[in-house]
């Protein structure tokens, strides 16, 4: 028993040491949770390990774009109707429904 | 409070937003749907959107009033926007309103709504931070989308070539010597984007004086990206021992996009991670005076300094 806590202790000080480590460019996300699920990974600058050349020729991808949602994550809420109070164009590219409560 | 932010977003892109508003009147508040009808017997007489927002900003005016209290204020504001005040005490009170906010509020507990104010964004419940910069920066990713390319650029640099980026912003221009043979997938990339306009009216979204300014941006949030992933360019001998250096910004191994940085000093611990692929030539002192803004200060940030246009010459 005595050892796991040593274990956990000694985790818990490496954790704060690379946490220090890292302070001088912590600057990762100007929202870290902005956008919808799933969480984004900020394109950013900061230390990490040694230098690890590449001596492959360099490739490139078509990266996923922001991810649609799929198609049973909406069904729970309505689709917006005639029925509803809007501002701005219909066919906006983004929708914001708000449920709000005056009070 | 939401619902002026959302307000805002429909005046800074009236084109891409739209706003829905729904009912949901909490159970147990004394004047919520009687708040909900006010904003409909408005709405019927083509006010419904003044009156949200007159509710809204009125809140620490009504909030401790009596129900009936309330009712009277409610048609004053009506007064002042106009309306039919008559009218509006006798829809307000209709069994159709009455029923139709009901309604909304049955809707809502069944799908059901956590609590308010709940917000989506297109169709998808959003938790996130709600101020202004924040679902500013949604909008403009999401609107992103459209100008993101479907396929890497075909090189077409000649790495045998001396080329050179101008960086003209508004508080002057940086020239920087770009490397094609040190890092050709990513000067390509680069030259494409600046020849696309890509990088025309962004921002340096991450200046941290002493050490880099981040920019590449459109969204100038720092996630956005052209849509497009490319493995880096490090070599051996490729050292962050000085300032002066362009280098691109990622998200991870082997993830650059359009998002790039100069470096202000030696920096030896980004050594290895990120592809250096230029050296400010002229314009230093342009670079140093670049508006010092670090995100993760966290909302509201401070103006930034913009890249206007990004010309390349090649020799």
């Amino acid at each position: 028993m005595r050892k796991l806590w040593l274990l956990i202790g000694a985790l818990a000080g490496l954790a704060l040491a690379l946490t220090a480590c890292g302070s001088r460019a912590t600057a990762v996300a100007v929202i870290a949770t902005a956008r919808p699920s799933p969480t984004p990974i900020p394109v950013t600058v900061k230390p990490g390990p040694l230098p690890l050349p590449t001596s492959e020729p360099a490739t490139c991808t078509v990266a996923g774009r922001i991810p649609t949602p799929g198609p049973t994550e909406e069904s729970l809420f309505p689709g917006v109707s005639q029925a509803d109070w809007k501002l701005g164009p219909d066919g906006a590219k983004v929708v914001f429904i708000e449920y709000g409560d005056f009070q | 409070m939401l619902a002026p932010v959302l307000g805002q977003l429909t005046k800074t892109f009236p084109q891409d937003v739209q706003i829905v508003y729904r009912h949901f009147p909490l159970q147990g508040h004394d004047k919520s749907l009687l708040a909900a009808q006010g904003a409909e017997a408005a709405g019927k007489q083509g006010k419904f959107w003044e009156m949200h927002d007159a509710i809204f900003a009125g809140q620490d005016t009504w909030a401790d009033y009596q129900p009936d209290q309330f009712g009277s204020w409610l048609v004053e504001q009506a007064k002042g926007l106009g309306l039919d005040t008559t009218r509006f005490e006798t829809d307000m009170k209709s069994d159709e309103i009455v029923k139709k906010v009901l309604q909304a509020q049955a809707d809502a507990m069944k799908i059901p709504i956590p609590g308010t104010p709940f917000l989506l964004i297109n169709g998808k419940p959003y938790e996130g931070p709600r101020d202004a910069d924040s679902l500013a920066a949604i909008v403009n990713l999401t609107t992103l989308e459209a100008r993101q390319y479907s396929e890497c650029p075909a090189m077409t640099i000649d790495a045998k070539k001396l080329y050179t980026a101008t960086l003209k912003t508004d508080v002057g221009d940086i020239v920087i010597q770009l490397f094609p043979d040190k890092a050709p997938m990513t000067v390509n990339s680069f030259v494409f984007l600046a020849q696309h306009g890509w990088f025309d009216n962004t921002i340096f979204h991450r200046v941290l004086p002493g050490y880099i300014a981040q920019a590449g941006d459109p969204t100038g949030s720092g996630y956005g990206g052209p849509g497009y992933a490319f493995s880096n360019e490090i070599t051996a001998t490729s050292r962050f021992d000085k300032p002066g250096l362009l280098a691109m910004a990622n998200a991870g191994p082997n993830s650059n996009g359009s998002q790039f940085f100069i470096t202000y000093a030696p920096a030896p611990d980004l050594d290895g991670q990120y592809t250096i692929f230029g050296q400010v030539i002229e314009g230093m002192d342009v670079a140093e005076q670049l508006k010092a803004r670090d995100p993760s200060q966290g909302s509201p940030l401070p103006e930034a300094s913009k890249i206007l246009t990004v010309t390349i010459t090649e020799k």
